[in-house]
């Protein structure tokens, strides 16, 4: 069956080309102007994923971001302006799945939703915090403590190891720096995400992420950063060849 | 000690002279001379005694002794006190005329050198501070460098505070007293009638109309003397003259720096509409081109224009994205967002985001050995890199390798970004980061008013760093800019250097 994709936005220009695009997909769609309508929607036809525009007129984006949470666990993409990107920080926190920032281009927005409704798939759901992981090359054994790249043995730190736990249980998302040092540590960093950034840093060394296309971390500069898992896109591919 | 060791030198040397003159004598009357040439003698030795001891009483007191030695040494009956004759009588008057006189003209002699002497003290003092406030360049600068000369110069603890002075470390009479001094612009405190009980002096520090603000001097080991006092006046004229002339040219420099602004302003809005305009004007021919004559026109052309109209409006995201970070580069209101980054970060997400259109260039990236973290606003600093590779890329013939790397250059974070490609014209070298400098480009897509170059110097400037560009041994242009030590932070030993330092600092003060 299709999902259903809500879009909330109230530029009619872009829900157009948002309806046009996600349909040409195969998705089916359903369209909110305002946070009310958009409520309502959601209670009436339980999307699979929400595409919310976080600058709406009659009331926050944040506000309908927070009463969807409430609601239901939902993936939600949040789309900000590039003036107020600030805010994706803050509505990652709140419990958004992923952003992207006005001028976006569409292909790049069709792979986020992909991501966000294959990790959101029901099987992956419940299966809950997996053991043992194995993405693009690299492979995890959680009760062991082992991580192989490529075959071959990397040696990590517990810090390193766990940060790599975390990432891994959330693939495909923008995990916000708050987010993992909270998962990480358990309690808030007083240093601006200092030792983060370091141990996410020597991680991504041991792991042999070349910085002009890492294969499983992705940084966002003044937002956090994504396990893109290279490989996992294409896993879907291979396996029907 | 002190006041011991003058009047036991006075009678020292007093005593040696009366030695001295004595045995002249002695010698003189075994030569067979007359008592004129011993008395002439007596009286070179009184003059001497009035001009080495600090007062007229021991010339006297010599002549009085010589008087005594000669009568009781050389004249008969030998070892016997004869009375004074007449001529003995007067010699004593006129030893004592001749010290009187000679005593007091020492005295005033030597009143006047140490006055002298004093002065030139005082004037090395002033001119040590003056020199030094000739080259604050702030009147906070200014007032941190008297509290501090002046206070070594007093051996007092001098404070000054700029405007009113705050309450916070003085108890209620001292705050008292240095309100009312500021407001009222009269010296408080210490030794005023009215402020019984304060243990420092206040004396504003004004001009004219006008109070600055307020020294302090620790009154608590007693009062200053006419000389230090005299030194502290001087010392606050110097003072407020500094303050008028830091906060004139701050005036000057905040208004030029407005001027500056306001005409970046203008010249941006001009090279802006006229850079909007172009790729508008591009997007709007061929979508109107291709909403009217979609069928005429074959695949393939409609490809083309298809990909004109995303390359162009692509290059207007670009645009605003370096407007919005001239513009919070430029607003004094919202600071930047400085953050530890880690280099390797920053350089990872500026590539990710230009790799997917360098279209047939190549990308090298060599990031420094360590983990290294820079305090930056990494948004901004991502910018200046991603304008950077995309200046490479357009100024580069097709199939270029552009480098990018980042390394530790003493105390700075060095990056570069370089190309293969051509390299920039020599007589344009100085101005590339000028603003609205544009090269040639290599073809009518690759517009540009330069936005993107003047963005990166001023967000590098903003980080008080450098930014230049040169022509490298491949062929190509570097672009390179540093980040500056305060804004380089290593992962480790930041506090223990910071206590080192500070413990340094105590024991030596």
């Amino acid at each position: 069956m299709a999902h259903e994709i809500l879009i909330v936005e109230d530029d009619d220009g872009i829900r157009r080309f948002l309806r046009i695009s996600l349909r040409s997909e195969g998705y089916r769609v359903s369209e909110a102007r305002t946070g009310a309508v958009a409520l309502s929607l959601f209670e009436a036809n339980s999307p699979s994923l929400v595409l919310l525009d976080l600058g709406l007129p009659d009331e926050d984006g944040m506000e309908v971001l927070a009463a969807i949470r409430k609601r239901s666990k939902v993936p939600i993409i949040v789309v900000t302006a590039r003036s107020t990107d600030f805010q994706k920080v803050r509505a990652l926190d709140a419990g958004a799945d992923d952003y992207v920032v006005k001028p976006f281009s569409i292909a790049e927005l069709l792979a986020r939703i992909r991501v966000a409704l294959r990790h959101n798939a029901p099987d992956l759901v419940d299966a809950g915090v997996q053991q043992h992981y194995r993405i693009g090359g690299l492979e995890v054994d959680c009760d062991a403590h082992a991580v192989l790249l490529d075959g071959s043995p990397v040696h990590l730190t517990p810090y390193e190891f766990r940060l790599l736990e975390v990432m891994m249980q959330n693939p495909g998302k923008a995990l916000t720096h708050r987010f993992i040092q909270e998962r990480v540590w358990s309690h808030p960093a007083s240093d601006g995400f200092r030792t983060l950034r370091v141990i996410m840093a020597s991680l991504r060394r041991k792991l042999k992420d070349s910085p002009a296309a890492p294969r499983f971390i992705a940084t966002e500069v003044g937002v956090g950063y994504r396990f893109i898992g290279r490989d996992s896109e294409g896993a879907k591919d291979t396996g029907a060849r | 000690m002190a006041s011991y060791e003058k009047p036991i030198r006075n009678l020292g040397v007093t005593l040696l002279l009366l030695l001295a003159g004595s045995a002249a004598s002695l010698s003189f009357t075994v030569l067979g001379l007359e008592s004129e040439v011993s008395f002439l003698f007596f009286i070179m030795g009184i003059m001497i005694a009035s001009v080495e001891t600090d007062s007229s009483w021991w010339g006297f007191a010599l002549g009085v002794m010589y008087l005594l030695a000669y009568d009781l040494l050389f004249t008969a009956p030998h070892f016997n006190l004869s009375i004074f004759d007449q001529s003995d009588l007067a010699a004593l008057l006129i030893f004592m005329v001749v010290a009187m006189i000679s005593g007091s003209m020492t005295n005033r002699l030597r009143k006047q050198v140490s006055i002298v002497e004093k002065n030139a003290r005082n004037l090395k003092r002033l001119n040590t501070i003056s020199s030094g406030l000739i080259d604050s360049i702030s009147a906070e600068g200014a007032c941190e460098f008297v509290s501090i000369a002046l206070g070594r110069a007093l051996g007092r603890v001098v404070e000054i505070d700029l405007g009113k002075p705050d309450s916070d470390g003085r108890e209620g009479k001292e705050a008292l007293a240095a309100r009312d001094c500021y407001e009222q612009g009269c010296r408080t405190g210490a030794g005023v009638s009215g402020y019984a009980g304060c243990t420092s002096l206040y004396i504003p520090l004004s001009a004219k109309t006008r109070v600055y603000g307020v020294v302090s001097v620790d009154m608590a080991e007693g009062e200053l003397d006419e000389e230090a006092l005299t030194l502290v006046d001087s010392v606050i004229t110097q003072t407020v003259i500094a303050v008028e002339r830091n906060e004139l040219e701050e005036h000057a420099r905040e208004d030029a720096l407005r001027i500056e602004r306001e005409r970046f302003k203008t010249t941006l809005f001009q090279g802006v509409s006229h850079d909007l305009r172009t790729p508008l004007v591009s997007i709007q021919g061929n979508a109107e081109l291709l909403e009217r004559s979609f069928d005429s026109i074959s695949p393939e052309e409609r490809k083309v224009l298809l990909s004109a109209i995303s390359g162009d409006a692509r290059w207007l995201a670009g645009m605003i994205d370096n407007l919005l970070g001239m513009t919070r580069v430029q607003d004094d209101e919202v600071p930047l967002h400085f953050q530890p980054e880690v280099v390797d970060d920053v350089i990872s997400d500026a590539v990710t985001r230009v790799i997917s259109h360098i279209g047939n260039h190549s990308i090298e990236v060599s990031q420094p050995d360590d983990v290294v973290l820079v305090e930056m606003d990494g948004r901004l600093i991502r910018q200046v890199l991603v304008n950077l590779i995309e200046n490479a890329i357009r100024h580069s013939e097709p199939s270029s390798l552009i480098t990018v790397e980042a390394e530790r250059e003493g105390n700075c974070m060095a990056f570069r970004v370089s190309d293969n490609g051509g390299g920039i014209a020599l007589d344009m070298l100085d101005s590339v980061f000028d603003r609205f400098v544009s090269g040639k480009p290599l073809d009518r897509r690759n517009k540009g008013i330069g936005l993107g170059l003047s963005v990166c110097k001023a967000i590098v400037e903003a980080h008080d760093g450098t930014i230049r560009a040169f022509n490298n041994d491949s062929g190509g242009a570097t672009f390179e800019f540093f980040l500056p030590e305060a804004h380089v932070a290593s992962s480790v030993d930041v506090q223990t250097g910071g206590q080192e330092g500070a413990s340094e600092w105590h024991t030596r003060s």
